[in-house]
This record gives structure tokens, C-alpha cells and sequence, in this order.
């Protein structure tokens, strides 16, 4: 191949990518900036935030005790070195509000629900149900895609929430009720050390970012999924993969502007 | 555009990336009629009725439907035209999270003036007329491929549209639930002035149940008009296709190299 070659197959691959995000642009627009007949809408967005999100749980719940409890014998073992064995709950509470549970839980939901959101809208067009919609004058983004795209962006904020208090629970668990520590300190250190509008709600904005993109990102791959068995696994794995990025990337970037006192 | 054509196609070319589909196609479908769609398997038929519902857009050309011109119109104004549309789509495309009285009842339940009574009535006279009315609450996994096609069919005419398109409907049939669809297709022709578009392969039967019929090949209509006429066709390429024949015009095979040179390998 020619370096023109190259070059040229470089631009083509940039002017497609531009393409692919007005197109994701478009689709969501179509979903979200019409007015909604809310008779039909609600008993929907209900219905998915209870598959997207109450379905999600156990993962969530599982994963954040899991972590607190690995945070919380990892920091005691180096705060022990230093004698500061009692700014164990500070040090848990912080990295999951902060950064552990928005990340995480972004990452377990893209996982869960995100691949789950890509799969099911891509059979559905494979099947040829959303044509079948439109036949019958329904908008399919309106009546498929907004329901899923509302109910993972409000669905993941919350998840994040319950992450963080399991994982809470959990360093106790294992911080004051197996290794022993002061349960008064373990407490009072955290409430001492954490401040609600730098750490909670920060960290609450760091899910709703993350809820906005990956559930975008699901949805479109599903909608604009080649409609074949390859297509749709194809799709279900570019969402994970693309979600787990925009991610990781996202959180640095938030970080960055949330330290620099925005 | 005559005022008796329900459909009309105004020169239409369509094309799948470097493929034509049509060439410059020009067709009427006249109000009230029972039409067939016949021609070999990959001519485009299923791709014509998705030009004529709006679902794709033709590279040139227009395609009208009563007096509005489907391809210029807007989103909006494409559903308007939908609502006196019905289809029935080769996949049968039912909802897989409903059941088979909550999937005849979809597009009523998007008329706000129909009140739940009524709609439950007209969903049950629907399945009654497909000899599925004992089976409203089954889901569509619990469904054989002949009464998932049923369904699909009450689901097509619950909103007695003006027009109907057949995407294979005898497809997995047996021969009375064959028998039956063709009564309730008469039926609807007759009684509500349906328009019915059926592309099917099955020769005999379309024969049998079609006012006029277009025979597609090659992005062109090789043969049209009444089923009498259309059998003594002079046309080799219809004569071939109507009969069955594998030699003939229309080939069998996919464009490719001679064969005896693809087996040894030469290039």
C-alpha cells in the first residue's frame, strides 16, 4: 500500500467515525427532543428502569461489598504501617464516592445492561419489529429507544449511590467487626472527612455523565446494528468495549475539571 | 395520476450499493384490486413493497400512494399515510414481549378514540377470522410458523387499511389455513374495497386469487396483466417462470465464472 493509500484509508476511517456520531446524534435527538405522550411512555420508562436497573442490583450490590471489603483490608494493612489505622473509613469512603463507585458501577452496567440494551433492540430489528412499528405509524425511537436511553440515564446515578453504601457497609464489615477497629472512629473520621458537595455530589455527577453516554452508546449500537446474528454480537461488544472507554476516559477528564475547581 | 391507481410508481431506480435493483420501473396498481407480485427469488419484490410503504427511499424516481407522494413526504405526514397501510411482513415481525391479543391490538391501542371494550371486540372478530381467537393469550414463542403468520395477518388487517401488502402469506400454510386466507382475502376485497399487493411464489394459487399480475426480473416488469392473459404470454421469460422450468432466460444460477474453470481452480 501507498502512504497516499494510507493516508486516504485514514481519512476515510475519520470522515466514518464523524458520520457514525451524527448519525448517534440523530437517533438520539429522534428520541429524546419530541414531545412524549406520557400515557404511553411512563408504564414504559417504569418498565425498563425496573429491567435496566432494579434487575441490575444483585450485580451491583455484590460487586460494591466485595470491593469495600478488599478496600478496607488493603488500606488497614498500609494505614497500620503508619499508625493510622483509625482513617480507614475516610480513606473507603472517599476513593468510592469519589472515583471506585461511578467508575465501577459504569463499568459493571455497561456490562450488564448496556450489552443487554444493544442485544434486545438489535433482534428487534433483525426481526423486523421496529419496521413493523413504523408500518403501523409508531416511531420506534420514541417507543423503544427514549424508554431505555430515560430509564439508563436515571438508573445509573442511583446504582452508583447503592455501590458506594455497600461498599461502605463492607470495609466495616470488615474493618470494625473482624480486624476490630473503633467503630466510633471508623464513623465519626468518615463524617469528619468527607464533604458532601466536593465528594458525594461530584461524584454523583461523574454517574450521570456516565449514564448519559453509555446508554447512548447502547441504544445506537442496537439501532444501527447490522441486522444479523454476527451484527448483533458485533454490536453488543463494540458496547462494551466503546462504553468501558468513554468511561475511563470521561473519569479523567471530569476528574481533572473537578480538581481544578470548576 | 389516475384517480382509480392506489399505488403508482413513477420511473423508479433503486440500487444496493453497486447493484440495481430497478431500472427506471414503472407501475399502477388500480383501487380495490387484488395484485400479485411474482418474479425469481432476489428480483427485489420484498424491496419494491418496502418502496411503496416509504421504509426506503429510491434513488430516482416517485412513488405515489392515493395523492400523496410518499417519497417527498416528511416524518410526520409518512405516518399520517401509514395508518391506512397494513402489512405483512415475511418475518412475520411479531412482538416477542406480547402476546397474540396484546400484539392484534398494537396499532389500535394508538388510536386514543377507541375505548378498551371496543378494541378487545375488534381483536377478537380479528383472531376469529384467522382461527386463532382460542389462542389470544399464548406468546409468540408458544406459536407453530403457520399461526405466528395468522397473527401477523389479524395484526396486518386490524385496522382495516385501505391497503395491504402480502409479503409471502401462504409461506408454512397448510391447506386449509391456505384455503381459509384466501377467503379472507376475497373477503376484504369485496367487502371493504381492500387493496391487496401479494408477492408470493406460490404460482397457482396467485393464478387463482389475483385481479392483475406483474412479473419482475432483471430491475424490470417482463410480463404484466390479468391471470388469463399472462399464461398465454409469449414472453419466454414469463413462460419460463410461470411454468417452472430451470432452463430458459431467466437463469438459476448467481452470475459466476464457468463452472468446469471454478473447479479446477483457473483463474
Amino acid at each position: 500500500m501507498y502512504p497516499v493509500d494510507r493516508i486516504r484509508a485514514l481519512g476515510a476511517a475519520g470522515l466514518h467515525f464523524i458520520e457514525r456520531v451524527g448519525d448517534a446524534g440523530l437517533v438520539l435527538f429522534g428520541a429524546i427532543f419530541k414531545k412524549p405522550n406520557l400515557r404511553k411512555s411512563l408504564p414504559l420508562l417504569i418498565q425498563q428502569i425496573y429491567v435496566v436497573g432494579f434487575l441490575s442490583l444483585p450485580i451491583i450490590i455484590v460487586a460494591g461489598s466485595f470491593i469495600g471489603m478488599v478496600l478496607a483490608l488493603q488500606g488497614y494493612n498500609i494505614l497500620d504501617k503508619f499508625a493510622a489505622s483509625e482513617e480507614l473509613g475516610p480513606l473507603v469512603a472517599l476513593s468510592v464516592a469519589r472515583e471506585l463507585g461511578p467508575v465501577v458501577t459504569g463499568l459493571l452496567f455497561a456490562g450488564r445492561a448496556g450489552s443487554s440494551l444493544t442485544a434486545e433492540i438489535g433482534l428487534m430489528k433483525a426481526t423486523d419489529q421496529l419496521s413493523s412499528m413504523e408500518l403501523m405509524a409508531v416511531d420506534p425511537l420514541q417507543r423503544v429507544i427514549a424508554p431505555r436511553f430515560w430509564a439508563g440515564f436515571y438508573s445509573l446515578p442511583l446504582l452508583t449511590i447503592i455501590f458506594s453504601m455497600f461498599a461502605i457497609f463492607g470495609a466495616y464489615g470488615v474493618g470494625v467487626s473482624w480486624i476490630g477497629l473503633d467503630e466510633g472512629s471508623f464513623w465519626s473520621n468518615m463524617q469528619a472527612s468527607v464533604d458532601f458537595r466536593i465528594d458525594i455530589v461530584n461524584g454523583v455527577i461523574k454517574s450521570i455523565v456516565f449514564g448519559f453516554f453509555t446508554t447512548w452508546i447502547a441504544v445506537y449500537q442496537g439501532y444501527a446494528c447490522v441486522p444479523t446474528s454476527e451484527g448483533i454480537s458485533r454490536a453488543t461488544t463494540r458496547t462494551v468495549v466503546f462504553s468501558s472507554l468513554v468511561i475511563l476516559g470521561l473519569d479523567f477528564v471530569l476528574t481533572a475539571m473537578m480538581m481544578g475547581g470548576w | 395520476m389516475t384517480s382509480q391507481a392506489c399505488i403508482r410508481i413513477d420511473h423508479l431506480t433503486f440500487c444496493r450499493g453497486e447493484r440495481k435493483i430497478f431500472d427506471d420501473l414503472c407501475m399502477e396498481i388500480p383501487k380495490g384490486s387484488i395484485v400479485g407480485l411474482m418474479g425469481p427469488s432476489g428480483t427485489g419484490k420484498t424491496t419494491l413493497l418496502r418502496l411503496m410503504s416509504g421504509q426506503l427511499t429510491p434513488d430516482t424516481g416517485k412513488v405515489f400512494f392515493d395523492d400523496d407522494e410518499v417519497t417527498a413526504l416528511s416524518r410526520a405526514e409518512l405516518y399520517r399515510v401509514r395508518k391506512k397501510m397494513g402489512m405483512l411482513f415475511q418475518s412475520n415481525a411479531l412482538f416477542t414481549n406480547l402476546s397474540v391479543f396484546d400484539n392484534v391490538a398494537y396499532p389500535l391501542r394508538e388510536r386514543p378514540d377507541l375505548s378498551d371494550a371496543l378494541i378487545r371486540d375488534i381483536v377478537l372478530m380479528k383472531l376469529q377470522a384467522v382461527g386463532l381467537r382460542g389462542a389470544r393469550d399464548l406468546m409468540p414463542s408458544d406459536l407453530s410458523g403457520g399461526m405466528a403468520r395468522r397473527v401477523a395477518l389479524a395484526r396486518a388487517i386490524a385496522m382495516d387499511p385501505e391497503l395491504i401488502l402480502y409479503d409471502e402469506p401462504f409461506t408454512g400454510q397448510d391447506p386449509i389455513s391456505v384455503g381459509m386466507i384466501i377467503k379472507l382475502m376475497r373477503l376484504l376485497n369485496k367487502s371493504a374495497g381492500m387493496t391487496s399487493i401479494i408477492v408470493s411464489h406460490d404460482i397457482d394459487i396467485t393464478l387463482n386469487l389475483a385481479d392483475y399480475i406483474f412479473v419482475i426480473a432483471d430491475g424490470k416488469i417482463i410480463g404484466k396483466g390479468k391471470p388469463a392473459d399472462l399464461v398465454n404470454d409469449a414472453n419466454e421469460q414469463v413462460k419460463q417462470f410461470l411454468k417452472g422450468l430451470p432452463d430458459g432466460p431467466v437463469p438459476f444460477h448467481y452470475p459466476a465464472k464457468e463452472y468446469i474453470s471454478d473447479l479446477m481452480g483457473e483463474d
